[in-house]
């Protein structure tokens, strides 16, 4: 017996084939759908997990404190406390690496080994040498990515200061650690591997330097499980406050975890955001298109049916067809999505050091990708399909029922004053659904324009507010430990300086009701020319003398409004503990700050006027030469450079921000071509006749393809004013779905951004018109007016 | 004389006086090449004067509809020569062919192909927009007899009037010659009369050149000249001496 069926599934591909442009644009936008899906769900799962495997295989503890001095025997005590699984002490310091070649101090974090072996947490994974020889104290392992950066080998040596004395050391190994995957010095959003590096040294060696023995300075542990994690940490906390400890704090706010897990909900916002705006769209044009197809192909469905053919067969080839498209597509975006998976794995590295960071293609992922497309597809399709196909024969073969009526217009379409614009109008009015979704399609296709070039605008701003209105000094220079404000005199009379300005930094904790957040208090000098505080359109906010200034972002989790007490609890010294009343909120862009008058935190302290970080305005030409000098002065601890900084900043995201705007803007286009393109070749063939017509009365080639330019036109045209209206709001939407403690981007887009996307939106419906036009151009006149629609 | 060679003598009506608008010789048009070439039209020759009412019988396949789109300017023959007072149809551009068109031509066809987002003023409106010298759309509408039907829509209009409408709209600008493909092939033959009323009434007040293409012999009572066409040549050419008005055709 014949299937019914085989030769319609012939006539389906023969429809694909007549149709194979539009069908190419709707399979790209389903494709760039999947594959912005199929990337950021691949990236999600081997970041995480590269992460799990990482942390479960080399032990990546639970809680993290640091102190100042304890005796070993307070560590075995800490041990008994309910709820702590495995704890090490261990000694961490930060040390200076000797480099006469770098105009900034390249500082590093050394943390001590166990006598015997691997620690109990925290292990390491040696990439390459040995472990060091923990009866000598010249031998220290490094970070992968420091020795990648620097060139350094097993064997070579490398000079650092360790409490101030030099000290030469044999790079043993290279290795990586959970604890530095994201290995930045602490505050800085990037890692900047030049000058920053993690060696690990026996503890021996930091026992003598740092004068340690017998003593620790820094916990790690892992939690019972079952364990109160709250409970522990304010049992660590009381038992270590006398030894200087800043308090707990927990795996999720460990810094390179925050900035893993910042990274994780960004592609998990992304495989979610994306292939949603791209579906929407292909599906509504696969709606129109196949509704078109359908509807021109009524007389032939009610033929079959006349002649007695079953139904399910002729549902059935149409649902072939748009299953091709559909299977097309997440074909094409999972390839792509796999490539670009492939190339984000490699930029990660720039980022995260995980021992193996596979990429692999999800499986999971790509039948959710074939799942996905046909369900939105076929459901796209569903009801122009079945409307149709399910009429009975006689029923069919009639045309479609008019669509205009005199009562069914809106009275001002009449105010046109010529015929013309009059039937551009009505074809708009007429099909009032696809029309409102075209014009929402091309609107939907400027903000990816406006969504990938405004990071450049974001990121102008950010780094005007912050370097050239915040933080305006070139040169940041902090202490070892605090000391008297005296000290600037000293820097004053360096040559190069030009302003000099001293502030204060401490730990602090800060309090409202059951809300807390850590973060750095600073003392600053009121009417200071270098740190200043800003509201967002960049007004000068006095320091107050008295009470406290917040970022907004952190008055905001705080939920404190100006006149609100705060509990500040401070994590060095003493620990005292005060309440101080908000008394102003700024709008700086990067980190949640807390700022005093630096009298005020002086008095907060009960210390005399003390600093511990200089500022400085520095002239150009002494630049190099003044920073060469500060680098040899033991009592400093950190030196930044605006410099040093913008130049990292550039270096590491620029790159990035460029290829994803391209990617970006593509898209868009995909989107304004797959719209203009695929409703104007619909509106095309339903207006042949009337477009025929026109030329045999007489009206050019340009005249008539005008009426449907024109259409064309005040969809494009009103989708573009949809586009500048949704661009602002999809950028803020994206970036609060984005945004994460380590920053935020401050939504801003230039004017420049919105012309860009305007231009692109015009540039490519213009091409699509005139793919159009052409189509009118060679239009069959005799065949057309001879053939009954 | 036997049909042949009075089928090569269709050069001048005599019925009427008037001056010859349009003049073809050896015209001819194939559709395709070598084994699939189709001839549509072989060897016409063909003059026919201002103010004439022509009917073009003949069966399908007979090339009546490729003669008259060549006529009207919408087709190009292969070989041979066309020509309408000084506009060279041969070989024109498609640009000087729409010109040809607008200034000169209008068409009615089977299937009415009004534009169904404008109403019947509208529909006519969009013709005088474009000509240099139209009637008032209100006169035209009220030739065909559809004034009380100015401001509907196609949609709510009959066959015969969106056909009377389609009239309107060709007569609207004053064409010098008006060339209908079976005007009346999808009416019924009360309708069909006043469509065809309304055609003879502008070849009568407006003195338009008349080409009616029908396989409907009846009609051919209207015609000053009848012009029978059989596989691509004009096998006929009779005189109506007396010529009938639409209203006294019946079928």
């Amino acid at each position: 017996m014949v299937i019914p069926g085989r030769i319609l599934n012939r006539k389906a591909l023969r429809d694909l084939w007549a149709l194979r442009a539009q069908v190419i644009s709707i399979a790209l936008l389903i494709a760039s759908g999947i594959a912005v899906f199929v990337m950021s769900a691949s990236n999600y799962a081997s970041l995480l997990r590269a992460g799990n495997t990482h942390y479960a295989a080399e032990r990546f503890a639970d809680v993290f404190v640091s102190l100042k001095h304890a005796p070993l025997a307070v560590a075995e005590r800490l041990k008994l406390i309910d709820g702590v699984g495995v704890l090490e002490a261990r000694i961490a310091a930060t040390v200076r690496i000797d480099d006469p070649t770098s105009e900034l101090p390249v500082l590093g974090r050394m943390l001590s080994l166990p006598r015997h072996g691997q620690p109990a947490l925290n292990r390491l994974v040696l990439r390459s040498g040995i472990w060091p020889d923990a009866t000598r104290t010249d031998q220290v392992l490094i970070n992968e990515a420091f020795a990648e950066r620097r060139g350094l080998r097993p064997g070579d040596s490398l000079r650092a200061i360790l409490n101030g004395r030099f000290q030469s050391f044999v790079v043993a190994g290279v290795a990586l650690s959970p604890e530095f995957v994201f290995a930045a010095r602490p505050g800085d959003p990037l890692p900047d591997d030049r000058h920053f590096a993690v060696l690990w040294a026996p503890e021996r060696t930091l026992a003598n330097a740092f004068d340690m023995l017998g003593a620790f300075n820094d916990l790690v542990l892992t939690l019972a499980p079952g364990a109160n994690a709250l409970r522990v940490m304010a049992e660590l906390d009381e038992a270590l406050s006398r030894f200087g400890s800043t308090g707990a704090i927990m795996r999720r706010d460990h810094p390179s975890e925050r900035f893993l897990s910042d990274e994780l909900v960004e592609q998990r916002t992304l495989a979610v955001i994306a292939p949603a705006l791209f579906f929407g769209v292909a599906a509504f044009l696969l709606a129109v298109v196949v509704g078109r197809l359908v509807e021109a192909q009524r007389d032939q469905i009610a033929s079959l049916k006349a002649l007695g053919y079953p139904t399910g067969p002729i549902l059935q080839h149409y649902f072939l067809l748009v299953g091709v498209i559909a299977v097309a597509g997440a074909g094409i975006g999972i390839a792509a999505g796999h490539g670009l998976a492939i190339w984000v794995v490699e930029a990660y590295r720039e980022f995260f050091r995980f021992p193996v960071m596979e990429h692999r293609l999800e499986i999971w992922a790509v039948l959710a990708s074939f799942g996905v497309s046909l369900a939105v597809a076929l459901g796209a399709v569903l009801r122009a399909v079945t409307r149709i196909v399910l009429l009975p024969a006689m029923v069919a073969i009639r045309p479609a029922p008019p669509q205009f009526r005199a009562m069914a217009l809106p009275g001002w379409l009449g105010l046109a004053s010529s015929t013309r614009p009059r039937m551009a109008l009505r074809g708009i009015v007429g099909r009032p659904l696809r029309s409102a979704l075209s014009m929402i399609g091309v609107g939907l296709a400027m903000p990816l324009v406006v969504l990938g070039l405004f990071w450049f605008d974001a990121l102008d701003y950010m780094i005007d507010m912050t370097f050239d209105r915040i933080q305006r000094g070139d040169v940041y220079v902090g202490f070892t430990e605090a000391r008297p404000a005296s000290a600037l005199e000293g820097f004053r009379r360096l040559e190069g300086v030009m302003i000099a300005e001293g502030q204060r930094l401490v730990p602090i904790i800060l309090r409202s009701e059951h809300r807390t957040y850590r973060t750095s208090l600073s003392g600053l000098m009121p009417g200071g020319e270098l740190n200043v505080a800003r509201k967002s359109d960049y007004t000068r906010l006095p320091i107050p003398e008295e009470g406290l200034l917040l970022s907004r972002r952190l008055a905001e989790r705080l939920a404190l409004r100006i006149g609100d007490n705060v509990t500040v609890e401070v994590l060095e010294g003493r620990r005292l503990v005060r309440e101080i009343p908000l008394t102003a909120i700024s709008d700086d862009v990067l980190g949640m700050s807390a700022t005093l008058s630096i009298t005020a935190l002086n008095t907060l302290l009960r210390a005399g006027p003390l600093i511990n970080v200089v500022a400085l305005r520095v002239d150009p030409a002494h630049r190099t030469a003044l920073l060469r000098k500060l680098a040899d002065r033991p009592a400093i601890a950190t030196i930044s450079s605006k410099k040093a900084w913008l130049a990292l900043f550039r270096d590491r995201l620029v790159g990035l921000i460029v290829v994803s705007a391209g990617m970006l803007t593509l898209f868009g286009v995909l989107i304004v071509v797959g719209v203009v393109y695929n409703v104007a070749r619909v509106t095309f063939h339903e207006r042949a006749t009337e477009l025929a017509s026109l030329r045999v009365l007489g009206f050019t080639r340009g005249e008539a393809a005008g009426i449907l330019l024109s259409e064309l036109a005040v969809i494009v045209a009103v989708g573009t004013g949809i586009g500048v209206a949704l661009s602002g709001w999809i950028v803020r939407v994206l970036l609060s779905a984005r945004s994460t403690e380590s920053f935020e981007i401050p939504p801003v887009i230039a004017t420049s951004t919105y012309v860009i996307a305007v231009l692109a939106v015009v540039v490519t419906s213009t091409w699509s018109a005139w793919l159009i036009r052409r189509r009118v151009d060679r239009l069959d006149l005799v065949a057309v007016l001879k053939a009954r629609e | 004389m036997p049909p042949a060679s009075r089928a090569n003598d269709n050069r001048g009506p005599d019925i009427s006086s008037q001056t010859v608008v349009f003049r073809a010789r050896g015209l001819a048009k194939t559709y395709g090449a070598r084994e699939t070439a189709v001839h549509a039209l072989r060897d016409v020759d063909l003059d026919i004067s201002e103010g004439e009412f022509i009917v073009l019988l003949g069966p399908s396949g007979s090339g009546k509809s490729t003669l008259l789109n060549i006529l009207g300017g919408l087709d190009a023959p292969t070989s041979g020569e066309a020509r309408f007072r000084d506009h060279e149809l041969t070989g024109a551009s498609e640009d000087e062919l729409t010109t040809y068109r607008r200034e000169h031509v209008s068409f009615v066809f089977q299937f009415y192909n009004l534009i169904p987002s404008l109403n019947v003023a509208e529909n006519v409106r969009l013709v005088a927009e474009i000509a240099a010298n139209p009637m008032p759309v209100e006169e035209a509408v009220a030739l065909v007899g559809l004034t009380p039907r100015l401001h509907h829509f196609p949609s709510e209009l009959s066959g015969g009037e969106q056909q009377r409408v389609a009239v309107a709209r060709a007569i609207v600008k004053r064409p010098d010659v008006l060339l209908c493909d079976e005007p009346t092939g999808a009416l019924d033959s009360e309708t069909g009369r006043l469509v065809l009323g309304a055609i003879e009434k502008a070849n009568r007040e407006l003195g338009t050149t008349t080409v009616v293409i029908t396989h409907n012999s009846v009609i051919a009572g209207m015609a000053h000249r009848v012009l029978s066409l059989r596989d691509g040549r004009i096998v006929d050419v009779s005189i109506n001496p007396n010529r009938k008005s639409a209203g006294e055709l019946s079928w």
